[in-house]
């Protein structure tokens, strides 16, 4: 690894900027170190391509109608069209416009797609096979599987189990499924259990 | 250090007189839209860039208080303007590639010298862009602008020392990208 002093030094050899006398210290350091007269080479080669380059070029008047142009827009008073968010600003501010789109997009899909309104209720019934909701009906068992179970406690009273399911037009397809006398008596057999 | 007259201009601007603003474009108008193009080598983008530094510096100019030159302050917006630009619509390779390729299809009868220029061109700007935003930003103000270290240093806000390294690694990166193109 090169220090400071010899990366500068390659730097002012290749463009010609070492006195005669930090040339010569720079000579003896080269010819002791291959490496160092690599990078020479590679530092001479940059510079070399660069001065090879096409000078760039701007359209004729393009300068001598640069400050109209300007002034038309500063004083029409518009909003500056290609006005930049800073980086760092806009790299939190996408990810919540993105976030923020696809809940709004998940919400109006629910709206109009009430099924996918899955009380928890209607979850767990419709991840039930038909013995297991039998066995619901029946009161045989409460929750038929653990995992119902603690669904139930952790997300759910009575109170918000009543106004989920009736609010959801799922209900129908409870309905449907169960009976209305099954449906009734799932409600009982959760109103029986333990769940506070 | 300030220009004189530039402090002048710039309280001139802030007491109303947009003259003294007209005065600061025409001064910088070129030196920015080239430092600026470095960075963006679409002209129509450039060009952009370019109005909204000037359009900032209008808005901003109330808030500078001189303790940098006027054109470190400039020089800072236009450098952070063009950055976020190349983030923000990820430009690579516009310049050369696109508006070269067309030349290069279109102008067949072009002699082959001015081809491999125009090819070597092509090179150094894909070479450029591939430099971390640092080093791009030492080595266009130092190479192209050829202003002092100590100048870089006030306008990237960084030491010398570590501007020389800077510098120094993005032109071995560029000696390096042009060694394995050939």
């Amino acid at each position: 690894m090169k220090n400071n002093a010899q990366q500068e030094m390659l730097i002012d050899y290749a463009e010609g900027m070492l006195t005669s006398e930090q040339r010569e210290e720079a000579d003896r350091l080269l010819a002791l170190s291959p490496e160092l007269r690599e990078e020479l080479e590679i530092i001479r080669s940059a510079f070399s391509g660069l001065q090879e380059t096409v000078q760039d070029t701007v359209p004729e008047f393009y300068f001598s109608t640069f400050l109209p142009r300007l002034r038309q827009q500063i004083d029409s008073g518009k909003e500056f069209s290609g006005w930049s968010i800073p980086y760092f600003v806009e790299s939190v501010f996408r990810p919540v416009v993105a976030l923020s789109i696809v809940f709004v997009m998940f919400t109006a899909y629910q709206a109009f797609h009430p099924e996918t309104l899955q009380s928890p209720v209607y979850a767990l019934i419709n991840d039930c096979a038909q013995e297991e909701i039998s066995d619901v009906v029946n009161g045989v068992v409460a929750f038929p599987t653990v995992e119902s179970e603690n669904l139930f406690e952790t997300t759910l009273d009575l109170e918000s189990f009543g106004i989920d399911l009736f609010q959801t037009q799922s209900e129908s397809e409870l309905t449907a499924l169960l009976g209305e006398q099954g449906l009734e008596q799932v409600m009982q057999n959760l109103e029986n259990s333990s769940i506070d | 250090m300030n220009h004189p007259d530039e402090l002048q201009l710039i309280e001139d601007f802030n007491n109303g007189n947009e003259q003294a603003y007209n005065q600061l474009v025409l001064r910088y108008k070129e030196k920015i839209y080239w430092i600026v193009r470095r960075m963006i080598p679409d002209h129509d983008e450039a060009d952009d860039i370019t109005q909204n530094v000037f359009i900032k510096a209008y808005q901003s100019l109330s808030s500078f208080k001189g303790d940098s030159s006027f054109y470190t302050w400039i020089y800072r917006i236009a450098i952070n303007l063009s950055l976020n630009e190349i983030r923000r619509k990820k430009i690579r390779r516009t310049f050369s590639i696109d508006e070269g390729i067309h030349q290069f299809e279109s102008h067949d009868a072009l002699p082959l010298e001015l081809l491999e220029k125009k090819e070597r061109t092509k090179q150094i700007q894909e070479a450029i862009e591939r430099l971390p935003d640092k080093q791009k930003k030492v080595f266009l103000l130092r190479y192209y602008e050829e202003l002092p270290y100590d100048e870089i240093a006030k306008i990237l806000k960084t030491s010398v020392g570590g501007l020389k390294a800077n510098y120094f690694h993005a032109v071995k990166k560029i000696g390096v990208y042009l060694k394995h193109e050939k």
